[in-house]
């Protein structure tokens, strides 16, 4: 699917194959509102083509959509790289701070811990304006 | 978990056969499956699934086009996954 975003794992269980598909709260309303779009206009949407019965004005209205819905996609992948970004901050903040209890607070490792919280401080509001854009682009959408 | 036979109506939007199985019954299951399959494979409108959740409540989440309008979709909230990050 155009814009779909997931982890697709193949597991082996028993010795057959078993797919496993893991999608965060966002990635899976956008595949579920892509599909469920589908259902409506015809499968073959979800790939780009567009159902040939349709009309000339159906089939601008459904053209818009599934765009509309890539766009919403991309934003998606904005928001999934802050969110990648804020763990790995978060991680690092945890260790500098374990740091400064297992040794001396050092210059080192105080500006260094300055400047990941700094970046977490950013992170968090980052997140939270393509969060806003996400929600807009799917309402409107 | 139990097992949900579900026959999914695209076009209309509807789920036309519910059935339900104990997880101790999924041959039966796979078999009614089978059998749902082969009496509408000339419908494409059709989707015939076999699902397995702990409540019939937890499938209208994990398989939500089943029973929401694309605009019901979109509306809907997506937890704040960030809120849980901490540091």
């Amino acid at each position: 699917m155009h814009g779909y975003r997931a982890v697709h794992i193949i597991a082996q269980v028993d010795g057959f194959p078993v797919e496993i598909q893991v999608r965060t709260g966002a990635q899976d309303r956008w595949a579920q509102i892509m599909e469920r779009y589908a259902d409506v206009y015809g499968r073959d949407i979800r790939y780009g083509e567009l159902p040939p019965h349709l009309n000339a004005v159906d089939r601008k209205q459904v053209a818009e959509f599934v765009d509309n819905l890539k766009a919403v996609g991309e934003v998606l992948a904005e928001l999934e790289d802050v969110w990648d970004a804020t763990h790995r901050t978060a991680l690092k903040i945890r260790l500098l701070r374990q740091q400064r209890e297992e040794h001396r607070a050092t210059r080192r490792i105080r500006r260094s811990l300055e400047a990941a919280e700094a970046e977490m401080t950013r992170l968090r509001r980052e997140y939270e304006k393509v969060d806003k854009a996400l929600s807009t682009a799917l309402l409107t959408g | 978990m139990r097992y949900f036979l579900l026959v999914y109506d695209r076009r209309r939007h509807r789920i036309t056969t519910h059935l339900e199985f104990p997880f101790e019954r999924r041959d039966d299951a796979l078999a009614q499956r089978a059998a749902l399959v082969r009496e509408h494979r000339e419908d494409p409108d059709l989707e015939i699934v076999l699902l397995g959740a702990n409540t019939f409540d937890d499938l209208k989440k994990t398989h939500s086009r089943y029973f929401k309008t694309v605009d019901q979709l979109a509306k809907q909230k997506t937890r704040r996954p960030l809120e849980r990050v901490e540091v």
